[in-house]
């Protein structure tokens, strides 16, 4: 919240001067060849795998990137052994008989073109989401769409509640969902990823959409349990993209064999709460 | 994710009183010790010469007493044998037993003589009528003529605020920061950023000084215009190498920006009212002769033009700010001279009361000048300077404010001993206390969240001589001793070289205990040889030492940049910079041209990781990389003097490169203040009595950047992949201004004009940034968009003054 505080400093204030100078340009870039890209997930407890790969493109090229249906795909694991992903032809591979099940590590095998790629994630057991409490809110930023709104409704935020487990090194991401019976069309996302190391085997109170929602709202969060190396993808790939970074640059990869993406075994636990 | 990491952590740091002046003396250094008494055994060694006597004092303009600096004081009957004034407007002059004829001069004003009969030490004080109109309107520096060939100096710009009135700038306000980026060297950091890069350095690498206080972030209204009020300041010079001893802390260059006195022999009103700004100036006798002030403000009033926004919320926006300067000074006594001056700014920008944006600078000067003999010059400082910015928003128990400073308090003590003829040995120390404040967060009154201060002691020592070897060469050799050391209280973090925290093996530090104190020399030397009346070649060697950075978050400055202290993981930045140069004047010194070749080699150079977030982070010192830096270039630059056409044309050509084993692969990679080419020229036409005219045009290659080099998609979304570190290019910079000032009719007690300006006048676009987003009509078609700040920008200006 604060960093968005910042954000409205610096981007506001400068809108105010520049909003009417914008121009799309002929931009000449240097393209590099086209890298696989791997998103890789295992989804437990409840077992949901996808493998899926697909080639960079072009900077202006607006055509949708390759798909790789071509690639050998394995995944294994010590108790159920290796097992080859099979292609849907949509760039999607599926498992045929392995489980993403918590406790376990997962080792991952690609071979694209001849090259291979590697990669390993632990899946750890899900961390319980508690509750979700809510409190009122006024932020500024929440009154966006407050003309759809009925008079006396309220603006919230939502907290998440859950307790850190001391003994393992697990990272968090907090996937949350606003759905506005008003404006079904486009629900708000809020993506929050969380390094606990200061807190390890603490409570967590982690507060989301401070002010953006209101009377009536559905607010789903997933609370995903990360190893390290997923976690510091996602997190890199949202601080990467940023067009004003000082630095910007690309996430990092827990795959080696240089490609981008991740290869992850993530548990979830979810909740959702009715705002009344 | 950091910010609830440091909630549930203890702000160890609480407020600390300010140490004495006998503290911070205590606390320095054996070796600063050392190195003043030498200083004081130089001085004793060299105070006796038998049958000369010295003729010391001050030169002042006759009509409003003003201090003139670098005047002359000539012999008629010694040739080559003469003083000049110093930065207060004194000079000392020791010669044989005799009878002589003393010429005063400075340029601009009539040259006055005295003879006189010298048997004893004298005082004497000299004021200086200007010349007629015409001549100080074409003349346009109270320098030598020919001090472009003879002085030691080089690679140093020196600009009165009458020159910089004549060149034409954005909104009619006169701006020292755009003006002086139009000497080669110096580049402007680009639109809508008011810094600015010397020879390869970044923003932060240049020491600004007002009135010698530190001007921490020195633009106004997120950088369009600079926090100089040019109704306030007297005179501007800029040292891109071959930096004097008296000065340290930064790498690259010095600003050194010195504020007018106030008229002493009668009061005075002028100001200026223009389209989006208006200022105002009083001056005027304390006592008559003794002692002067001057107060001047500004106040912009952009925002009025946001009311006719079709946009709800920019109509509700409020964005402006104001400055004030003042200064006073009186005469104690024949020896004592005590001035004050002060600098206080801010810009304000909020939307009703949602939100609230403010940030500032304050900077207080307590100045003695006391003369201890005819020979010795003491300046005794007493400064203060404060940069901060709050920014609220909430309201009730909601009510959050975030708030972040830093703030110096800073002793120092000059001496100028004047040797003889032409010989001036100058020493001195200063001791300045920093506290630092990142960033602390409350709501509804109560403290929830606050990274931690830090505290910093910075000391140095100087001593130069300057020396004329012979009549051709001219050698000044200097050494300055700087330390600098962190001060509990507060909990340090060790981070491994790759910049990774070391978990557990942090150390803490007690209130007012010493942690990590780092010290060095720093050696400067410049020497000029004179090839003849008319030219000459010149060399220096300088080495600086610095021990603040700042971090930045944007591409361009912004109030939120975060200054940081040199630590247990933060070494200091060094800088070895040699300069030579071939100086020529022509026609009679109408005509100035100089060419200066440099090499830089930078050590402990700072970048930011890859995606580094330096916003509200505890860590923040992970997020940064060390390397090295090295820049090379050759700047040419042909000047006009005087004449009814007047003028420059600067060119500069070189590179800045950085490396660091942890970015980009450890291959080195531009700077991105690299900016191989980089014009300026600069026409002032007399028309007439009533009309002058001028007109600037600046030339410069894009800055570096990192740009995409392919694009991919996640989870159905389209991302950017980049390449290495700044290897694309903004477009090429340029741009046309134009100015016309028409001076109305003079009468007894006031005089008008009016200034008529026009910003960019073929309305280039020049890129402010440029980013890679999806079209609105497909989300799989990337497009580069470039932001263009000011298009065309005319303006009209009334200035008048009352006397």
């Amino acid at each position: 919240m604060y960093r968005n505080a910042y954000k409205l400093a610096g981007i506001a204030a400068l809108l105010l001067l520049t909003s009417a100078c914008q121009k799309v340009i002929d931009f000449k870039v240097a393209n590099t060849a086209p890298i696989p890209v791997i998103e890789g997930a295992l989804y437990g407890p409840d077992s949901t795998c996808n493998i899926h790969i697909s080639m960079t493109a072009d900077v202006f090229d607006s055509r949708e990137p390759d798909l790789v249906n071509n690639a050998l795909v394995t995944v294994s694991e010590a108790q159920q052994g290796s097992d080859t992903f099979m292609s849907d032809g949509q760039g999607n591979y599926h498992p045929r008989f392995l489980h993403a099940i918590p406790g376990r590590t997962y080792h991952l095998y690609l071979k694209i073109q001849g090259r291979e790629y590697t990669s390993v994630s632990e899946m750890f057991a899900p961390v319980n989401l508690d509750s979700l409490t809510l409190a009122p809110s006024n932020s500024i930023r929440g009154g966006g769409n407050s003309s759809r709104r009925a008079p006396g409704d309220k603006q919230y935020q939502v907290t998440t509640h859950f307790n850190d487990p001391a003994n393992h090194p697990v990272y968090y991401r907090l996937r949350a969902l606003v759905i506005d019976p008003l404006d079904s069309v486009k629900p708000k996302f809020n993506n929050n990823e969380l390094d606990p190391r200061f807190n390890r085997g603490k409570k967590i109170d982690y507060p989301l959409f401070r002010g953006r929602v209101w009377t009536r709202d559905t607010v789903r969060v997933e609370l995903e349990t990360l190893d390290f190396g997923t976690y510091e993808y996602y997190r890199t790939l949202r601080t990467s993209q940023s067009s004003n970074s000082i630095s910007p640059s690309n996430p990092t990869s827990n795959i080696k064999g240089g490609c981008l993406g991740y290869f992850g075994a993530i548990s979830v636990s979810r909740k959702t709460i009715i705002i009344n | 994710m950091r910010k609830f990491e440091l909630k549930n952590e203890k702000t160890i740091a609480e407020a600390t009183s300010v140490p004495s002046v006998a503290k911070m003396r205590n606390c320095m250094t054996l070796s600063m010790r050392t190195m003043f008494l030498f200083a004081i055994g130089l001085f004793l060694q060299i105070s006796a010469f038998a049958g000369k006597y010295t003729i010391s004092g001050h030169i002042k303009d006759a009509q409003n007493g003003e201090e003139l600096l670098g005047a002359l004081v000539v012999i008629k009957e010694l040739p080559n044998t003469g003083a000049s004034t110093n930065e207060y407007g004194f000079y000392s002059l020791t010669i044989p037993e005799g009878t002589y004829t003393l010429q005063v001069q400075s340029i601009g004003y009539k040259t006055q003589s005295q003879t006189i009969t010298l048997n004893q030490n004298l005082r004497l004080d000299f004021e200086l009528a200007e010349s007629a109109r015409e001549l100080k309107e074409v003349i346009v520096t109270a320098e030598k003529a020919d001090k472009n060939v003879t002085s030691t100096e080089m690679s140093t710009t020196k600009m009165t605020i009458q020159e910089m009135n004549k060149v034409p700038v954005l909104f009619g306000e006169k701006d020292i920061f755009k003006t002086i980026a139009l000497t080669p060297g110096v580049k402007a950091a680009g639109d809508g950023n008011s810094g600015f890069y010397v020879r390869g350095g970044g923003i932060d690498q240049n020491l600004i000084l007002l009135d010698e206080a530190t001007v921490y972030n020195a633009s106004h209204l997120l950088g369009f215009f600079s926090v100089f009020n040019s109704d306030a300041i007297k005179d501007v010079t800029v040292y891109k190498g071959g930096i004097p001893a008296q000065y340290g802390g930064r790498l690259s260059s010095v600003l050194d920006v010195k504020m007018n006195d106030g008229n002493s022999k009668g009061y005075k009103v002028s100001g200026g009212i223009g389209v989006i700004s208006s200022r105002l100036a009083i001056e005027g006798p304390i006592v008559k002769d003794k002692g002067s002030f001057i107060i001047s403000a500004r106040r912009t009033y952009a925002d009025q033009f946001l009311r006719f926004s079709s946009n709800e919320t920019l109509k509700k926006a409020s964005l402006y700010f104001y400055d004030l300067n003042l200064k006073a000074n009186y005469q104690l006594s024949k020896d004592n001279k005590l001035y004050l001056s002060g600098y206080f700014g801010k810009d304000h920008f909020g939307i009703e009361s949602q939100f609230g944006f403010q940030w500032g600078n304050a900077t207080g000067t307590l100045r003695l000048n006391h003369i201890f003999s005819d020979k010795l010059f003491s300046n005794t400082s007493l400064i203060y300077s404060k940069y901060d910015y709050t920014i609220n928003f909430g309201a009730g128990s909601a009510a959050t404010n975030i708030l972040s400073s830093i703030e110096d308090y800073n002793v120092k003590q000059d001496f100028q001993y004047y040797l003889g003829n032409y010989q001036t040995v100058k020493f001195g120390i200063n001791a300045i206390y920093h506290t630092f404040i990142p960033g602390s967060i409350t709501q509804g009154g109560t403290s929830t969240l606050a990274i931690m201060r830090r505290y910093a002691l910075e000391n140095a020592a100087y001593i130069s001589d300057e020396i004329t070897v012979s009549q051709r060469m001219k050698v000044v050799a200097g050494l300055r001793f700087s330390s600098f050391s962190m001060i509990g209280a507060g909990h340090f973090e060790n981070l491994a070289q790759n910049g990774d925290t070391l978990a557990g093996q942090g150390f803490n530090l007690g209130k007012g205990q010493f942690g990590k104190t780092y010290f060095g020399p720093e050696p400067r030397v410049a020497a000029t040889y004179v090839l003849d009346s008319t030219s000459s070649i010149k060399a220096s060697y300088t080495r600086t030492r610095q021990y603040l950075q700042l971090l930045s978050n944007a591409v361009a400055s912004n109030p939120t940049d975060l200054w940081v202290p040199a630590s247990n993981n933060i070494k200091p930045q060094v800088a070895d910079q040699i300069a030579g140069g071939y100086f020529r004047n022509f026609h009679n010194n109408q005509f100035e041209f100089s060419a200066e070749v440099y090499y830089k080699s930078l050590q402990n150079q700072i970048d930011y990781k890859d995606g580094a977030q330096l916003v509200f982070n505890q860590g923040v010192e992970s997020e940064l990389r060390y390397g090295k830096g090295w820049s090379y270039g050759l700047e040419l630059f042909l000047k006009k003097r005087f004449g009814k056409f007047n003028g420059w044309i600067g060119y500069t050509i070189s590179k800045t490169r950085r490396q660091s084993d942890y970015i980009n692969g450890g291959q080195s990679y531009n700077a991105r203040q690299d900016r191989p080419n980089d014009l300026s020229i600069v026409g002032i036409y007399e028309a007439s009595k009533r009309w002058t005219i001028s007109g600037s045009f600046v030339y410069y290659t894009g800055n570096a950047f990192t740009a995409p080099d392919a694009r991919y998609n996640v989870d159905g979304q389209s991302v950017v992949h980049y390449s290495q570190r700044n290897t694309a290019r903004f477009p090429d910079y340029h741009r046309l201004d134009l100015s016309a000032t028409r001076q109305n009719s003079k009468h007894k007690h006031y005089e008008t004009s009016w200034n008529f300006s026009i910003y960019n006048v073929y309305a280039h676009g020049n890129a402010y940034s440029i980013s890679f987003d999806p079209s609105d009509q497909n989300i799989n078609q990337l497009q580069a968009t470039r932001t263009a700040l000011f298009k065309l920008i005319p303006s009209i200006t009334y200035n008048f003054k009352f006397f």
